[in-house]
């Protein structure tokens, strides 16, 4: 077999930086727990913007890489992939800045909306875990399965809190709206890991395989 | 009616090439098959090895004009190869404008020398001083095989492809080096074969021994003595009244017809196991 | 921070009447590859040969302008011609080793006619600049044969070890693959990536996905002139030059 090492590099390069860019939306997305304090606030300001600066990193890396050693196949795939997974975690990011805007606007969350909010932050973090292992071990047999499962579950607990929230009574509108808002965006996000996976799996099998 | 009339042109043309060769080789099948049926009687071990015998007897042998042959052509090319060597060389890789022209000229006019007229200044420069000597025969030889060795080492330099020159000036080499390792290492077996066939052209010339040595009986004890040759006791005994000689005349034609052969065939061969390339 | 090299400054050559390069500047730099494209034509090879002075053996050349080797100027009246070809080696286009020398001489025929004849010497550059190239665990056992029964690329990575004997410090090439089929020119240009941590080096090529795989710099040249010159990176993706694009993407040359 020819190594073809300069391109082996830049892919290589290129699965670092998606990890990076996990890790930089984990840490985002885990701070939502602690909002409303600054501290929550400004680690969602800096991993929505470090996300984005990386995302053009990615961008750039990955074209240079196609323009100078003409990848084919999973080769190919992959690198053209890792853009719109890099898009889909700035996305994240940029959702994540949204819900801590949201929150500062409202003190009186109802505390089962809060444990929601929290079951929601730790089904994501799982999802992006599993997309994270698979993308490490290069092993896609159950990632659909598994993030199915778990977006489903987010699903219900959007569901389960508009519901909860349809029969209260003592809670202003303000309220209302911006905790919609911030349940409909945890509910994005989940939706956002899914096409994470989605992705993942086109890289191994060469098939869009929706993950809902 | 057309195609017709053009087939049989085209037919014509054919038949008049074959003629044409015919004309050309049945003589000279008749030449190599009359030396060949006239010559096998006596190309025995005794021809090669023993010197002539009283001319009651019969049997007797070369060996005198053989060894006169070898010594004479070892001298021609003593002088022919590394002058002749040189002489390509320059041309080759070193000759611009005048002086170039001038010295092909000159080996033009060499090579176009009667070779009598070679004898000629032999015996004038060798013979009047040393006496009729196998020196004398290996001096006029040697300029008659010059321009021989000249061209063909010309034209063996002038074969090395540009590439192999780059390649070695990439060295960081002198030029001279680049000529005399790297070009004529290349060419190294283009320009032996050249001088073989220097060697084979001059080795049956008879015209200029005649007057440079003497072409007697005796073996040469060394190059000052005058010594035979074996064109040279070809034409010697042919025209003799004996019939014993002119079988020996048949016998050492056929011999240098022979020699001649294995030379160029050889030549041949080496080229073509040498040139890989 | 990059070093550079080779530095040319103004270089113009012509050939009897006419002008080959025009006013050429461009900086090489050390211990990376710089790959010189353009179509057929446009000086390409001359301008490879005019950094090692192997110009000036053709007829009718005439170079202006300098080629600075370390900051010193390599045509300098008191710069020896024979030491530049040793310090910047060359490999040519169709593989040329010296048929008539075995795999072994080959490789120190530079060295031994410089003056160098110590065996044991020879012997380990012999060894060292064969497994540099790779060839050898394929040859270690018939060194003495002809190079002339090796294969195109093995002859070619043997030429690549010539010039690695004399331990130069900038590698030129000129279209070293171009008669090579595609294994051997992998091969090859593997080799050319391990090679640049020691050596600089020049790659002349006309085809521009060699170019695009393997280099770290490139020049565009077009009819004599540099058009451009930049990361390779930059010039495949974001050229700055009209010219420039239309020739990357394959619509000139």
């Amino acid at each position: 077999m020819i190594e073809r090492k300069i391109l082996e590099e830049k892919i290589r390069n290129l699965e670092n930086m998606l990890l990076k860019m996990y890790s930089i939306t984990v840490r985002g997305v885990q701070a939502i727990v602690d909002l409303p304090s600054d501290e929550a606030l400004k680690i969602i300001e800096e991993s929505e913007y470090s996300s984005d600066i990386l995302n053009w990193e990615i961008f750039e890396e990955a074209i240079a890489t196609i323009a100078t050693q003409q990848p084919t196949a999973k080769d190919l795939r992959f690198i053209v992939m890792a853009t719109t997974i890099a898009a889909v975690h700035e996305r994240i990011n940029d959702l994540a800045l949204d819900i801590a805007k949201a929150i500062k606007k409202i003190d009186d969350v109802p505390v089962e909306l809060k444990n929601s909010i929290k079951t929601a932050v730790e089904t994501i973090l799982k999802m992006l875990e599993v997309t994270k292992n698979a993308m490490v071990a290069h092993s896609f047999i159950d990632v659909h399965d598994k993030l199915s499962k778990l977006d489903d579950i987010i699903d219900g607990i959007f569901r389960g809190a508009l519901d909860f929230l349809e029969g209260k009574e003592d809670i202003s509108i303000r309220t209302v709206m911006n905790l919609v808002m911030i349940l409909r965006d945890l509910e994005r996000i989940g939706d956002l890991v899914g096409k994470i996976g989605a992705r993942l799996i086109y890289i191994e099998t060469g098939k869009m395989v929706p993950i809902k | 009616m057309r195609p017709s009339l053009r087939s049989l042109t085209d037919k014509f043309y054919t038949a008049f090439a074959i003629f044409a060769f015919l004309i050309l080789i049945i003589p000279l099948l008749h030449i190599i098959l009359s030396i060949i049926m006239n010559g096998i009687k006596r190309l025995d071990l005794e021809l090669i090895t023993s010197p002539p015998k009283s001319l009651l007897g019969s049997g007797g042998g070369i060996l005198h004009a053989i060894i006169g042959t070898a010594m004479v052509v070892f001298i021609a090319m003593l002088i022919s190869l590394p002058l002749g060597f040189f002489v390509g060389l320059y041309l080759a890789e070193f000759a611009k404008g005048k002086f170039a022209h001038f010295l092909r000229t000159l080996i033009s006019v060499l090579a176009g020398i009667p070779s009598i007229i070679a004898g000629v200044f032999a015996y004038t420069v060798i013979v009047v001083v040393y006496g009729f000597s196998a020196l004398a025969g290996g001096f006029a030889l040697g300029i008659i095989a010059i321009p021989y060795v000249a061209r063909s080492t010309e034209e063996a330099l002038g074969s090395v492809p540009m590439e192999i020159k780059e390649a070695g000036f990439s060295l960081g080499i002198e030029r001279w080096k680049v000529v005399l390792f790297i070009d004529v290492g290349y060419a190294k077996s283009r320009i032996i074969a050249g001088f073989l066939l220097a060697l084979a052209r001059v080795i049956g010339e008879t015209a200029p021994l005649l007057i440079t040595i003497l072409g007697g009986i005796n073996i040469p004890s060394n190059i000052f003595s005058p010594a035979n040759a074996i064109p040279l006791v070809i034409y010697q005994y042919a025209l003799s009244p004996f019939r014993i000689w002119h079988n020996i005349a048949w016998s050492a034609a056929l011999l240098l017809m022979i020699i001649v052969l294995v030379i160029n065939l050889g030549v041949r061969y080496y080229l073509k196991i040498k040139a890989i390339y | 921070m990059v070093n550079i090299k080779v530095q040319v400054e103004g270089l113009s050559v012509w050939y009897r009447d006419k002008q080959i390069l025009k006013d050429i500047y461009i900086s090489i730099p050390e211990k990376k590859i710089t790959a010189v494209m353009g179509p057929s034509g446009c000086g390409k090879t001359t301008f490879l040969k005019s950094l090692n002075r192997l110009i000036e053996i053709h007829e009718g050349f005439r170079v202006y302008g300098k080629v600075l080797l370390d900051g010193k100027n390599i045509y300098d009246p008191d710069v020896d011609p024979m030491d530049i070809r040793a310090r910047i080696g060359m490999v040519f286009q169709k593989p040329n080793p010296f048929p008539h020398l075995s795999i072994y001489d080959n490789v120190v025929v530079g060295l031994k006619l410089r003056g160098i004849t110590d065996k044991k010497y020879l012997d380990r550059i012999v060894r060292e600049t064969l497994e540099k190239v790779g060839l050898w665990d394929e040859v270690k056992d018939r060194l003495r044969s002809s190079a002339a029964k090796l294969s195109g690329g093995q002859q070619q990575r043997l030429c690549i070890a010539r010039a690695l004997a004399l331990n130069p410090e900038v590698l030129l090439l000129d279209e070293p693959t171009s008669a090579l089929d595609p294994l051997a020119t992998a091969k090859i240009e593997n080799l050319l990536v391990d090679l640049k941590k020691e050596y600089t080096i020049i790659i002349v090529t006309h085809n521009i996905q060699q170019a695009a795989r393997i280099s770290d710099y490139a020049a565009f040249l077009y009819m004599g002139q540099l058009i451009e010159f930049g990361e390779t990176k930059d010039i495949f993706t974001n050229p700055k030059n009209e010219l420039t694009e239309k020739y990357v993407e394959g619509k000139i040359g």
